[in-house]
């Protein structure tokens, strides 16, 4: 971060480094976490295959041993950080597979899914916010509104269920699961993405654009927008040139959090579908206190969400070039 | 089907919905003898109707009396079948067979392998690998002949050392697999091979019904000398079908094994096993064209497309029972009055009404409904608030006040207890209820708790005892250790007289009844949706031979 650098570059910089701090520190929750869940693998694999009731004291100890159970958790964490440094990020303690294999495919289903709700979601709320928000009170901003606020209360899988009953049951005009062939993509049957996604749409877009509205109405009743209008600045140019981009950059770290809150809506909707993502991986590993394929996702997902944060904050900083100097 | 009950199950499966039928508080003596006679009567019918619908039958029986038609016609070979079964967890991470405990898994494996012997639809049992199992005068010593002409995926012939093998691997103590505890009465190392395909096996304890036991979840025969099973090492079976693919968590693909020992079987190409974890999805795909059979619907689903008609219901009559489990040996259970008190607040028929929508039958707190031995005499225990309030008060209990401990691990064990908590009001009892999480449930909760809640598959009452009831059983969930009822649970094992075993088997189970921990509400229905297009999907209970498996299956013109 020397003083010569480009200010857009140390802002960057400084950003990325801050990002990877802080998926650090959320993989240390993450492992802490999971240590003070009741019970640990051996107990949750004893409990299924040797003899219920959790197998005797010996057995549990034994196996504790044998999974590396027994030594202290912050030990067990670096090694799981020097792996991961290493690229290798284990076996899952419950089935023995390189954790690698497990979140592998999945994961990359599950970010096509987020990352194509993230891509509608940005120009609807921003689109149908802005449009709302530069006719504040009449007709159909009313309408937007109360649509808005009635899609944002919800929850994902009433959304889900009822674009199920409508489009794919009634309608029959698109699977109501996701089931794609075996070792294939969702894009390989596109047609299965489309109610996931209208799904995490549904139910994200109403708060996003009631925010980007809210945003556009205090931008249109500033000063400076009124002094730009007296001064006889075609609206559409207003608009594009004042409206938007200060109501939006505002609105963009909002963006980010909806977009991060994406991953736990995406776990609902995948159940619902089927959806060959990783939210199953996940909710058993977990119920099988499956430490190391826990740590993976959980990680990876942090870093989504805070890549996706940092974006905004870039995004922000490109926008606005005032921020690039703030704080010096 | 011990692991079943576990850890597989969805959670989420049972809506409270459905008619909440005019409640019967009847005296406990209202199920006559004569009733219980007809429903085992048609039990077995609907087993001859089974079988009948295999060879073709236009029917599908359901046990709530419905039928649905199917359109599939004659038997035919050919097609890619897709199943979707409950699962997608963890334990649905294995191609072993001795592992494999959850129902999806278990669907798995019961296509890819083969046991001795399994249940027929009337939990009676049928030779399947074995041509004969026949015991000294004793039951001291058994001998296992195989079926002549079986092959393994791979071109060898079954034989004697792979059936030594199986049994010596499921009971090596150092690998502790759950199917161990079933044959725990057999000597592995006195097995002793009598010529190709004969073994003769000596028993620790003596046993006049091994075949009950052989039939367990977990009793596969499996190829000499195998110890891994995954992609790299494709399981080698005799079944049905063979092992094409495995996605783990997500599918298994199946292939025809045309040299299957069975004739004429299985029609299908092809047969595809797909995870899915909620019952809705599971119906939303059958409904949607995705799959062709659902296994696992929730009751509330099933009256609905019943209604419907858009596909075939298939129902089994009896699945898994559904419990309350007091511990004898804990306060205030270890008080005779205490369990019946509770026994008595106890409303089945509203549980079965109104959490199962009607696809239950009551229990009276006995396993093994529709088992052989199963002792149908003794009176139905009803609700009767106003009697378990004089139990208390002569046991200096008025105004008890327990804790149920819940969890919504199984479907419509939450909706039992929020239930039970509210009849037991009525008899002054305030069942407090404390809700676990569903991912600890089995682990932390169940068996060590004194008041839980627990389920298990129903067949033979042999295999059931061995797991729960015994001194030494570790799944000992209600706290039950009467070295003297043990004794003579092994003398009755071993009686080879089928009319004395019988009546030992009443007695056995006469003391359960009165005494025992277990408050044994309903027998839920094991429900199953399918294309009308599908023939010979069968309502066979969980863990029977026909539950679950596509030998017997094909698809149809329609």
């Amino acid at each position: 971060m020397t003083c010569h650098a480009h200010p857009l570059l140390t802002a960057c910089g400084r950003r990325l480094l801050a990002a990877a701090g802080v998926t650090g520190a959320a993989t240390v929750l993450v492992f802490a976490g999971t240590e003070l869940l009741p019970g640990d693998a051996a107990e949750v694999i004893l409990s299924r295959s040797a003899g219920g009731a959790g197998g005797t004291p010996e057995q549990i100890a034994a196996l504790r041993a044998e999974l590396g159970l027994d030594r202290p958790w912050a030990l067990r964490y670096v090694d799981w950080l020097a792996g991961t440094v290493d690229g290798d990020l284990g076996r899952s303690l419950v089935s023995g597979r390189p954790v690698t294999d497990i979140v592998g495919q999945r994961l990359g289903n599950t970010l096509l899914l987020a990352g194509l709700a993230a891509a509608l979601l940005v120009p609807v709320a921003i689109g149908l916010g802005v449009w709302s928000g530069l006719q504040q009170g009449r007709f159909a901003d009313r309408v937007t509104s109360a649509v808005a606020i009635g899609l944002q209360s919800l929850p994902e899988f009433v959304a889900a269920t009822g674009l199920i009953a409508v489009f794919a049951l009634g309608l029959r005009l698109l699977p109501p699961v996701s089931l794609i062939p075996d070792g294939t993509s969702p894009l390989a049957r596109p047609e299965t993405l489309v109610l996931p996604v209208a799904s995490l749409l549904t139910v994200m877009a109403g708060q996003s654009v009631r925010m980007v509205r809210a945003r556009t109405g205090e931008v249109v009743r500033a000063e400076y927008v009124r002094m730009a209008r007296l001064h006889g600045i075609p609206e559409r140019r207003l608009v594009w040139r004042y409206v938007i981009p200060n109501a939006v950059t505002p609105a963009l770290q909002l963006l980010a959090g909806s977009v991060s809150w994406l991953i736990g809506g995406v776990v609902v909707v995948e159940q619902v579908f089927a959806y060959p993502g990783i939210s199953h991986e996940l909710v058993a590993a977990v119920a099988s206190r499956d430490v190391p394929v826990v740590q993976a996702l959980a990680a990876t997902m942090a870093a989504c969400g805070i890549l996706v944060y940092t974006a905004a904050d870039l995004l922000a900083i490109v926008l606005v070039p005032k921020l690039r100097t703030s704080g010096h | 089907m011990v692991q079943a009950q576990w850890f597989h199950e969805d959670g989420d499966g049972s809506t409270m919905v459905g008619p909440a039928r005019a409640r019967l508080a009847l005296p406990s003596s209202v199920r006559s003898p004569a009733h219980q006679v007809n429903r085992r009567a048609f039990l077995r019918g609907l087993a001859v109707a089974s079988s009948g619908l295999a060879l073709g039958g236009g029917l599908t029986a359901c046990a709530s009396g419905q039928t649905s038609p199917t359109g599939a016609g004659e038997p035919r070979r050919g097609g890619r079948l897709r199943a979707v079964v409950s699962g997608a967890s963890s334990s649905d991470d294995t191609l072993h067979p001795f592992v494999a405990g959850s129902w999806g898994a278990g669907i798995v494996m019961k296509n890819l392998f083969d046991k001795l012997c399994a249940y027929d639809d009337d939990l009676t049992v049928t030779n399947r690998l074995a041509e004969s199992i026949e015991p000294n005068s004793d039951g001291s010593r058994w001998t296992i002949r195989l079926r002549d002409g079986v092959e393994w995926h791979d071109g060898k012939p079954l034989s004697a050392d792979d059936l030594m093998y199986s049994i010596r691997y499921l009971l090596d103590p150092k690998s502790s697999f759950t199917g161990a505890k079933d044959l725990a009465m057999v000597d592995a190392e006195g097995l002793r091979k009598v010529d190709r395909r004969t073994v003769a096996v000596p028993m620790r304890q003596p046993i006049a019904d091994l075949p009950s036991l052989l039939a367990g979840w977990y009793v596969y025969v499996i190829q000499d000398g195998t110890t891994a099973f995954d992609n790299d090492h494709p399981p080698v079976g005799t079944g049905p079908f063979r092992f094409g693919r495995w996605s783990p968590g997500d599918r298994v693909r199946l292939t025809r094994n045309d040299s299957y020992w069975e004739s004429g079987r299985p029609y299908l190409d092809e047969l595809e096993i797909i995870f899915i974890t909620k019952p809705d999805t599971r119906l939303n795909a059958l409904l949607g064209g995705d799959a062709d059979v659902a296994h696992e619907l929730a009751w509330a689903q099933a009256a609905a497309q019943e209604r419907a008609g858009r596909v075939q219901v298939v129902t089994s009559p009896v699945g898994r029972m559904q419990s309350f489990n007091m511990m004898v040996d804990r306060k205030p259970f270890s008080d005779p009055d205490v369990r019946e008190a509770l026994k008595l607040a106890v409303d089945r028929q509203e549980i079965v009404d109104t959490v199962y929508s009607g696809y239950a039958e009551v229990g009276n707190d006995l396993y093994g409904l529709g088992a052989p031995l199963y002792h149908d005499d003794l009176p139905q225990r009803g609700y009767d608030p106003d009697k378990a309030k004089s139990l208390l008060r002569k046991a200096g209990q008025e105004g008890l006040t327990v804790t149920l401990h819940t969890s919504d691990v199984s479907p419509g064990m939450l909706e039992a207890a929020t239930l039970y908590a509210e009849q037991a009001r009525r008899a002054g009892i305030a069942i407090k209820l404390d809700k676990s999480p569903a991912d600890s449930y089995w682990s932390q909760v169940w068996a060590k708790k004194p008041f839980a809640q627990g389920g298990w598959g129903n067949y033979a009452l042999d295999w059931f005892y061995g797991q729960t009831m015994l001194s030494t059983s570790d799944r000992n969930e209600t706290g039950w250790r009467r070295p003297d009822w043990d004794k003579r649970f092994f003398a009755a094992r071993a009686t080879m007289d089928p009319g004395l075993r019988e009546r030992r088997y009443a007695d056995l189970q006469q003391e359960l009844w009165q005494d025992g921990g277990h408050i044994i509400h309903s027998f839920m229905q094991w429900i199953d949706g399918a294309q009308h297009k599908v023939g010979g999907v069968r309502g066979a209970p969980p863990a029977s031979d026909g539950w679950g498996s596509y030998r017997d299956v094909w698809i149809g013109g329609a």
